[in-house]
């Protein structure tokens, strides 16, 4: 009861409607040494090499952002990298909730500034998913298309977005209906986000599964950027959130794609390992027999 | 204040799936914490560009002063120990400067990279005290927004 109480109480400060309500997401800061950076930008060029060996010309790819562990989650983070675009080779057009502009808008960002902005106390993973010719050409040229990918792009962020609402949208789910829009072939006019809904339901497509206890969601409902309100209402009474995910994305992928391929890497304290597969490195970024191992430098 | 943060936080962070810290984070990285910038080095000819492209071997600390213009910086002037090679000027922040404890006669190793230069002293088991990237590898890290 005493903790309810608090929660109330910390429910009363955190609802003004202030910008400041946004410091746990905002206000964070980078500070990386500089045997970090060198360390994360060794990576990137490590990434880089097998993506320019790949062969392909766009890859869907992931990073571990903050510690989902207690969900059995590696990757919070998703967006769709491009070796050409007009931006750096395999920069990254992806959903990102400025702060600065207090909305949700997308971003063509550099390999290596992917990377680095990240939880920088966790090993850094990375999840590359290369497709078939077809599947690749279709999702790169909708990715490219600004005004598409535009109208893609949802009014109001949640963190914990309903996959199947067009109330919020996260990275992920702007992904999945990048995907659902050029895998669908869906036309370019009307209500896009919903259309991209439809198609993705047709197709059975699960979000994931993220189970919380009424603490949480109590916790969950006194700060901005996340949200129940979308959800419906049986499952807010389940402590089920139903939301996009590289797991779910993978997945989805996984399923429909004959002919898809992922790579996982990871650098631990002393080599990059590269992992060919749709399960995951053991935690720790432990190589597996029939895995490559290079050496950080 | 901070503690009500970090209560808040146990609750907000294993749902808060995209990193909506990215913008702001990167845009500060770039001036506070991430030494990494083509402007962070040059030589006598003051172009940064091929400073990145020709700094390597070992250089000797010859002086360590206040960067003219920039109140939060300093200039750190290296001098080749390879005869014949142009000697540098290598820009880092107070508090950079701070952490690796650079003096003058102190020897470092400039270390090309694939993104630039890695600078590490001797003797110093902290090893790598200041990176600089090369123009590309700069623009990678700021992101642009997409718009019509």
């Amino acid at each position: 009861m005493r903790l309810l109480a608090l929660l109330l109480v910390l429910g009363l400060a955190l609802c003004a409607p202030a910008r400041a309500n946004y410091s746990i997401f905002c206000d964070q800061q980078s500070k990386l040494s500089a045997e970090q950076k060198d360390r994360l930008f060794l990576f990137a060029a490590a990434i880089k090499t097998q993506m320019d060996a790949s062969g392909h010309s766009l890859a869907v790819i992931e990073r571990a952002g903050i510690n989902l562990d207690r969900f059995g989650l590696r990757y919070s983070h998703s967006g769709i990298s491009l070796k050409e675009s007009g931006n750096t080779p395999w920069s990254v057009r992806q959903l990102y909730y400025s702060c600065d502009k207090d909305e949700p808008l997308l971003y063509d960002q550099g390999l290596s500034g992917f990377l680095i902005d990240q939880d920088n106390r966790r090993t850094p993973f990375i999840s590359l998913v290369f497709l078939p010719n077809d599947a690749e050409q279709s999702l790169r040229q909708t990715a490219l298309d600004k005004p598409v990918a535009l109208q893609l792009l949802g009014k109001g962020y949640s963190a914990n977005a309903y996959a199947y609402s067009t109330q919020f949208q996260n990275c992920n789910q702007w992904v999945m209906e990048v995907l659902a829009h050029a895998w669908g072939h869906l036309p370019p006019d009307g209500d896009l986000r919903a259309a991209a809904q439809a198609w993705l339901a047709e197709q059975h497509y699960h979000p994931t599964d993220v189970r919380v206890n009424t603490l949480i969601q109590l916790g969950g409902m006194m700060v901005p950027l996340v949200h129940s309100s979308d959800h419906p209402a049986e499952n807010r009474r389940h402590g089920l959130f139903q939301v996009s995910m590289p797991a779910s994305l993978d997945a989805f992928v996984q399923g429909r794609v004959p002919g898809a391929e992922r790579v996982e890497m990871c650098m631990n304290q002393d080599q990059i390992v590269v992992h060919h597969g749709w399960d995951l490195i053991a935690p720790g970024c432990v190589a597996a027999p029939g895995d490559t191992v290079l050496p950080v430098l | 204040m901070l503690k009500i943060k970090l209560i808040a936080a146990l609750f907000v962070l294993p749902m808060a799936v995209c990193n909506a810290s990215s913008i702001t984070l990167i845009s500060g990285s770039i001036s506070d914490s991430l030494t990494a910038s083509s402007d962070s080095i040059s030589n006598s000819s003051k172009s940064s560009s091929n400073a990145v492209k020709t700094a390597e071997g070992d250089y000797k600390v010859i002086d360590v002063a206040d960067a003219a213009g920039h109140p939060n910086q300093k200039r750190v002037a290296l001098q080749a120990m390879t005869q014949g090679k142009e000697g540098l000027y290598l820009y880092m922040t107070k508090d950079e400067l701070a952490q690796s404890d650079l003096r003058a006669g102190q020897v470092v190793t400039a270390n090309p990279r694939p993104y630039g230069v890695a600078f590490t002293q001797h003797g110093n088991n902290n090893g790598t005290f200041a990176v600089v990237l090369n123009d590309l590898w700069l623009k990678e890290l700021n992101p642009t927004q997409v718009a019509i």
